[in-house]
């Protein structure tokens, strides 16, 4: 009986093409929270993801920020760990060969202060064997603009993004950060400069106080929260950016079961990345793929890409159809 | 390291907000090295608040190694929901994580140093000593808190042959002071010269015992006790400050290391003090 079930569930078609990069299901790790791969191992089989997305390189190696870096709030966590790496060189020399051979193609994750240090990173990782594509994070302070972020507003975004993709071979997802005005704006631009996916959301900045010490509980003062708390507003923001791009769109935010990533992919993700819950459950990437599968199978799906999106056409068909 | 689910075999106070949990485990029990520590979850795995899992010591392996006992002290919404379960209800445990005391010879004698709940992995150490190195070496517990709530466990480690040396703020118990005030007579006098010191605690009391270790040449080690965020070394979350491995540039440069994976055990001279 189990037998029969297991390989009903292999016939569903989970596969899908980000921008280049063909994944076999859709299930993915988000960055900085699954290390360089080699601390995940003891616990899940590296093959089991769709893509790994390794913690973000700069061309240097970086401290990061002093302690307290973290916070737990209601539901949810605040971090602000500061971007800490071993840089470019120790990631390709003594990270990336465990990675490589894994079974799931590797996403490197990168970010710089300037465009040019963004556009370098990007150009000598397509020299580099193994790598499949290349996510960028664009909420890195620009020094150039006074600290102000890349991904704030859509110009900067653009301008960011024309030029690592004039520079780099990989594929090219742009993550966007959900501190801005409007993200369907954020969305389009990237498109346009020739992002060939976008990820979303990443950590909503946020801040939590000790009312006994008066003082952030943050040696940063301000974070990012990340975790189950954050996942509404994610999948708003997925939904908003799948309608205004045509490029694919990866849903991040919370996502804690199978559930949350169906939900993600109905509102029209094409893959999901999986954060915070990797800290509480090393396992929970199988989990999720596995309750997919089932999913898909008990709802009679064939393909992962019959659902995704799937409630766009019918919204305007009930709000067409209602008299309100 | 493993993920098991382990189950409550008993959850009993032991003094105001001190608790002892037993927990099977056979899975992970007989691996646990003296100094490791586990990642508990004690509400289920799809309850997000609080969210993440807790780190804990080991106070002893239990039975013929068919799970651990831990010692812990309520003061957060974590603990709190920690100490309501009851026997037969389960845990998620994710261990045995870091690296714990080194395992070397401990020379002619070992003084131990905690605060408060700090004691916890000391228990399982003395008994490792006592079974695998030497019955008969001499080690002496400096135990401090605040009153004599705070003195725990103490019947264990004499029970192991540990002399006791306890200190509290209030002067209920022993020595009226702090554990740190109560070792530095003791290390001034001469009354003892540890070949080997291990501190577990506040941070402030572990800087105390370092600069005390450091000053006198005594080999040390400290168990760190950070906020962790996952325990199994990616968020790096629970970092310390350390000198750099690069031994040419270890006055002038640190790097944050993780107290997961590369602690919570360190040796004093790596750490620097005076940033923490």
């Amino acid at each position: 009986m189990g037998k029969t079930i297991e390989t009903d569930v292999k016939m569903v078609d989970l596969s899908t093409n980000i921008g280049g990069v063909v994944i076999k299901n859709p299930v993915m790790t988000a960055s900085g929270t699954f290390g360089y791969g080699e601390e995940m191992s003891p616990y899940i089989d590296l093959s089991t993801f769709g893509a790994i997305i390794v913690k973000g390189i700069s061309l240097k190696p970086r401290k990061g920020n002093p302690a307290p870096r973290i916070v737990e709030t209601p539901s949810g966590l605040i971090n602000a760990i500061g971007l800490q790496n071993v840089g470019l060189d120790a990631f390709v020399d003594e990270k990336l060969p465990l990675l490589k051979d894994c079974g799931s193609p590797v996403i490197v994750n990168i970010f710089g202060e300037t465009i040019d240090e963004y556009c370098l990173l990007a150009e000598k990782l397509g020299h580099v064997d193994g790598i499949a594509g290349i996510e960028l994070n664009i909420s890195c302070p620009n020094v150039k603009k006074g600290g102000m972020e890349f991904g704030r507003q859509p110009e900067d975004a653009y301008r960011l993004v024309r030029a690592v993709k004039h520079s780099a071979k990989l594929p090219i997802i742009t993550k966007l950060s959900p501190n801005v005005g409007d993200i369907r704006e954020m969305a389009s631009s990237v498109e346009e400069a020739g992002s060939d996916a976008v990820s979303l959301i990443n950590t909503i900045t946020a801040m939590s106080i000790d009312i006994e010490k008066r003082r952030p509980r943050l040696f940063n003062v301000i974070g990012g929260l990340s975790g189950p708390a954050i996942r509404p507003i994610a999948v708003r923001m997925v939904w908003e950016a799948a309608g205004a791009v045509d490029i694919p769109v990866i849903g991040i935010g919370g996502i804690m079961t199978y559930e949350d990533a169906i939900e993600f992919i109905i509102a029209g993700a094409c893959a999901v990345q999986i954060g915070t819950a990797n800290f509480i459950d090393p396992t929970i990437g199988l989990k999720v793929l596995k309750g997919i599968k089932t999913y898909l199978k008990s709802h009679s799906i064939q393909r992962l890409s019959d659902i995704i999106g799937c409630i766009r056409g019918q919204i305007y068909t009930l709000h067409k159809n209602s008299n309100l | 390291m493993k993920q098991v689910i382990g189950k409550v075999l008993y959850n009993s106070e032991i003094s105001q907000s001190y608790f002892k949990m037993g927990i099977a485990c056979s899975d992970v029990a007989s691996s646990i090295l003296p100094g490791q520590f586990f990642m508990l979850r004690a509400w289920s795995d799809t309850e997000y608040d609080p969210l993440l899992n807790r780190p804990f010591g080991v106070y002893r392996v239990i039975g013929e190694e068919e799970g651990v006992e831990i010692l812990y002290r309520v003061v957060g919404r974590g603990t709190r929901i920690m100490s309501q379960l009851r026997h037969r209800d389960f845990v998620g445990l994710i261990g045995p994580l870091g690296k714990g005391f080194p395992i070397y010879e401990y020379g002619d004698s070992v003084a131990m140093i905690s605060g408060g709940v700090g004691i916890a992995p000391f228990y399982f150490f003395t008994q490792w000593i006592r079974n695998k190195k030497s019955y008969n070496l001499p080690i002496t517990l400096y135990h401090g808190g605040s009153g004599m709530d705070d003195m725990v466990c103490i019947e264990d480690f004499e029970a192991l042959g540990v002399e006791i040396k306890s200190s509290t703020e209030d002067g209920s118990v022993g020595f009226k002071g702090y554990v740190t005030d109560n070792l530095r007579k003791d290390l001034e006098k001469k009354n003892i010269m540890p070949s080997f010191m291990l501190a577990c605690g506040p941070k402030a009391m572990l800087k105390e015992v370092a600069l005390m270790a450091l000053k006198d040449d005594i080999p040390c080690f400290v168990s760190i006790d950070s906020v962790m965020g996952c325990g199994i070394g990616t968020c790096l979350g629970c970092v310390v400050k350390t000198r750099k491995k690069d031994k040419s540039k270890a006055d002038t440069e640190f790097e944050y290391t993780r107290v997961c994976m590369e602690g919570p055990v360190f040796d004093v001279k790596d750490i620097l003090w005076e940033k923490l």
